[in-house]
């Protein structure tokens, strides 16, 4: 008995001595920060941040701060607030163009590895200009409404999926590189979005384009839900095609031909075909067929034209070697990515199209 | 002083030694009768309390006999042929003889004879009591609304009339020094486990105590642990309840002046029982104890959980909620313990106000209460509006359990939660769980553990727990009462063009 009440009273010290870090951060007596932005500028880090002040509904608020870390920025932060600043419902990171050029120094990059604080599903955006101005607009929006965006172009449009989690894995694993979504702020002053940001290690190398992000989706992505617009030739008249891709498999192998070796590409999609032009009639098979070929030609193009443009960049972030390592036990990074420039690509994509005419 | 004053008054009670000596005593309250009918040496002496005794019974079947024998009875032998009263009996114990008097039985002596005395059952039991029970406090739509009454001998009845064997036993024993309360350990014999009875009976003999004011204090005085919060015997004053525990095999225990049946071995599940789960279709009988068993844990849960939340973990909110949250709690002055001790302990003192206050007056303060404190309140920036329905909500929950005793454990139980909650946030919450799920696998109720068939556990025995299955499933007892007829009925295996349960 005697034993028992030691150890009870033992067990609650435990208890009591592992919570005395906690401390209460009631939530009306805290500012929550939803997205951060990084810059580069005069040599120091600027942060901005957003919060709301719920003060009146969806109203939100900047608060901007220069320093020489990551964390110190919340210094920074804190010393303009009159609540204290906590970021552990931030959604969005985005990265300034400066910043991305000039590579998220580790500082940055350990910050977001090693901050439990940061939950993985946090999405980091690369934008085309002061990651400060791109806050300022959202700041007017109402609350997550860059993440919100983001969210919904990566489950039903052409952005391939990252978040914190495919970013760290991308840049701590070998045989891949980093790629984020681009944001930019159109001439209407609003924010879109502006395909992909291709990193080489920490450093931003190349920018691709909508339509080539769309081909990246298409590859990496288990998530096969895209749309491209595409042209096709009807006797002498080119018309628009807009399809839709639903569903679909990318089958990726290595084959050594004549000591050249050889990255297959097997692109299995379920389309559907909205806007039908006048001119083709879907209802006969001859024109489905050469409708389904045009496809497939177009899509088999376009991805190779990107593997190679990703080729000649020297960035791999279809996870080429990745893959290969998989097939190769002596495989080597450094001994790959000589031999990544001679890699010769082939692209097979079969279209099956479910549905024509029917409008989303 | 004190102590020996009790001393003192209390063998005065036990004590006495002569027959004269018990009369003489009685004789101090003024409701005691003690007359000669004649002072002939043969004459009658009558002993009684008035206030005890049918005076109808003495007029027409006592009185008439002794007059007309005219000093003609020598022996009191005698005079027991002559009163037509079946429970008559002749006592020179003058212990036996006080209690028969304070019972409500009238002493008749002669007068050349006075160590001796025929004592004639008088009494009248009904008198002020009620003559029927709507069984309003456990009500239930469907079943019969047939309530036990405060009389024992009307309880047996109304037991024996539904279940109509020679096996059901009653066994009496008196409890309580100064009440001398009639106890009635029911039991069915061939089901029940021997030993329960063993238990149950052994227990109340133990028990050593002045007045046996309700069925509750017995439940106290024999439970398992005292220190517990939880009921350890489930009370009812429903006929169809006390029934049900019988023919599973349990023990009941029936005290006069009490309408509540204390029945035993219980298990944590059957305080979440109703008898409607029974009388409606298995899949609606189901549905509904589950929401009863969702009840529970949101009455326990819902205020800690916002107490954790909005202190600690506002992480988890999801982000539209957070807007609403913070907008509610913007102008409320205190931290979220405060605020949510202010609104439970609000609607603790509605509920108990209610409670004391006559019915009709009780749902008038339920109006005033719930709705103009509530909006009042969240105007007056006291609490938050979603505090307020969390609160409620949680009460609300609370009393979809149908025993009374149950659900004011459960109201009980989250303020150590809530608190927990305010000092380690969801930490605080999971270690008062864990000291609540300790203490509750530690509880025994006649000796069977409290939480079977979760504790030990026993899949098979899940039949008729979280959910009500058909009746085709659950013709077992349950194993954890270890009753000795396993099989309560048979089923039957070809199933006809209606599919009997």
């Amino acid at each position: 008995m005697i034993m028992n009440k030691a150890l009870t009273i033992c067990v609650l010290l435990v208890i009591i001595a592992s919570t005395g870090c906690e401390r209460a951060r009631i939530i009306d007596d805290i500012l929550i920060i939803s997205t951060k932005g990084y810059d580069l500028k005069d040599g120091l880090l600027q942060g901005s941040a957003i919060f709301s002040t719920y003060a009146e509904k969806d109203k939100q608020d900047i608060i901007v701060g220069e320093a020489k870390t990551v964390h110190s920025l919340f210094m920074a932060y804190n010393n303009q607030t009159h609540y204290p600043i906590e970021y552990d419902k931030t959604m969005v990171v985005v990265i300034g163009h400066h910043l991305a050029k000039k590579g998220l120094s580790d500082n940055l990059i350990s910050s977001l590895h090693n901050d439990q604080r940061l939950g993985s599903k946090v999405i980091v955006v690369v934008s085309n200009q002061e990651a400060k101005k791109i806050l300022q607009v959202e700041k007017t929006k109402p609350p997550s409404f860059l993440y919100e965006l983001l969210k919904q172009n990566i489950e039903s449009n052409n952005t391939p999926h990252t978040n914190l989690h495919s970013l760290l894995y991308q840049y701590f694993g070998a045989g891949q590189d980093v790629y984020l979504p681009c944001i930019k702020l159109n001439p209407k002053g609003l924010i879109e979005m502006d395909g992909m940001a291709i990193f080489h290690k920490d450093r931003m190398k190349l920018h691709l384009n909508p339509l080539e992000s769309t081909f990246l989706k298409l590859l990496v992505d288990d998530n096969k839900i895209a749309r491209v617009n595409f042209p096709l030739l009807v006797g002498e008249k080119t018309v628009h095609i807009f399809a839709q891709s639903v569903s679909g498999n990318t089958k990726m192998n290595v084959k050594n031909q004549m000591n050249r070796p050889q990255i297959l590409f097997k692109l299995s999609l379920n389309c559907i075909i909205a806007d039908t032009p006048l001119e083709l009639n879907l209802s006969q098979k001859r024109d489905i067929e050469m409708l389904q070929k045009a496809m497939e030609r177009f899509i088999s193009k376009g991805t190779k034209d990107l593997l190679t443009k990703l080729q000649k960049n020297n960035v791999d972030p279809v996870g080429i070697a990745d893959f290969v390592r998989g097939k190769d036990r002596d495989w080597e990074e450094k001994e790959f990515m000589r031999m990544y420039p001679d890699l010769q690509f082939v692209v097979d994509t079969e279209v099956k199209i479910l549905q024509t005419g029917v409008g989303e | 002083m004190v102590r020996s004053f009790w001393k003192k008054n209390n063998t005065s009670i036990h004590g006495t030694s002569s027959l004269e000596e018990v009369l003489q005593q009685a004789s101090k309250s003024d409701d005691f009768i003690h007359y000669s009918l004649s002072e002939h040496k043969n004459g009658v002496v009558l002993s009684y309390y008035q206030s005890l005794v049918d005076e109808e019974k003495i007029n027409r079947y006592v009185l008439p006999p002794l007059q007309i024998s005219n000093n003609q009875i020598i022996h009191l032998e005698e005079l027991i042929q002559l009163i037509p009263i079946e429970d008559i009996q002749i006592y020179s114990d003058p212990v036996e003889v006080e209690l028969k008097l304070t019972q409500g039985y009238i002493s008749v002596q002669l007068n050349n004879d006075h160590g001796k005395a025929a004592l004639i059952n008088v009494q009248n039991p009904k008198r002020g009591l009620r003559t029927n029970n709507d069984t309003e406090n456990e009500f239930s739509v469907v079943g019969p609304k047939v309530g036990f009454l405060e009389d024992i001998t009307t309880n047996m009845n109304l037991l024996r009339r539904k279940i109509v064997t020679s096996n059901l036993i009653f066994e009496e024993i008196t409890v309580g020094s100064v009440s001398k309360t009639k106890v009635m350990i029911a039991y069915i014999e061939g089901i029940t486990n021997i030993e329960h009875v063993n238990t149950a009976r052994q227990r109340l003999q133990d028990v050593d105590f002045d007045v046996i004011f309700d069925s509750s204090v017995l439940d106290q005085l024999i439970s398992d642990n005292s220190n517990s919060p939880f009921p350890l015997f489930l009370s009812s004053e429903r006929i169809d309840r006390v029934v049900y525990a019988l023919i599973s095999g349990q023990v009941a225990i029936l005290s006069d002046g009490s309408p509540y049946i204390i029945t035993g071995p219980s298990t944590i599940f059957d305080f979440f029982i109703s008898p409607e789960d029974y009388y409606l279709p298995w899949i609606v009988g189901s549905f509904f104890r589950l929401v009863r068993f969702f009840g529970v844990f949101f009455s326990i849960f819902a205020s800690p959980i916002y107490v954790a939340v909005v202190t600690f973990h506002y992480v988890i909110v999801p982000v539209d909620l957070l807007g609403p949250l913070i907008e509610s709690r913007m102008d409320v002055p205190f931290p979220p313990i405060i605020e949510v001790l202010f609104l439970e302990i609000t609607i603790e003192l509605l509920r108990e106000a209610g409670a004391r206050l006559p019915t009709k007056v009780g749902q008038t303060l339920g109006i005033v209460g719930g709705i103009v404190i509530g909006q009042a309140a969240v105007a007056a920036a006291l609490t938050s509006n979603i505090l307020l329905i969390i609160v409620a909500l949680s009460a609300l929950a609370s009393f979809t359990t149908p025993i009374f005793k149950m659900s004011n454990t459960i109201r009980l139980l989250r303020f150590p939660f809530i608190v927990f909650a305010a000092i380690w946030g969801g930490l605080g919450i999971v270690f008062a769980l864990t000291i609540l799920l300790t203490h509750l696998l530690r509880l025994k109720s006649l000796g069977t553990p409290y939480m079977a068939p979760l504790f030990p556990f026993r899949i098979k025995q899940f039949a008729d727990s979280f959910i009500r299955s058909s009746l085709s499933i659950t013709n077992k007892r349950p194993g954890y009462l270890r009753p000795q007829l396993r099989t309560r009925y048979r089923v039957k295996q070809g199933k006809d063009d209606y599919d009997n349960e």
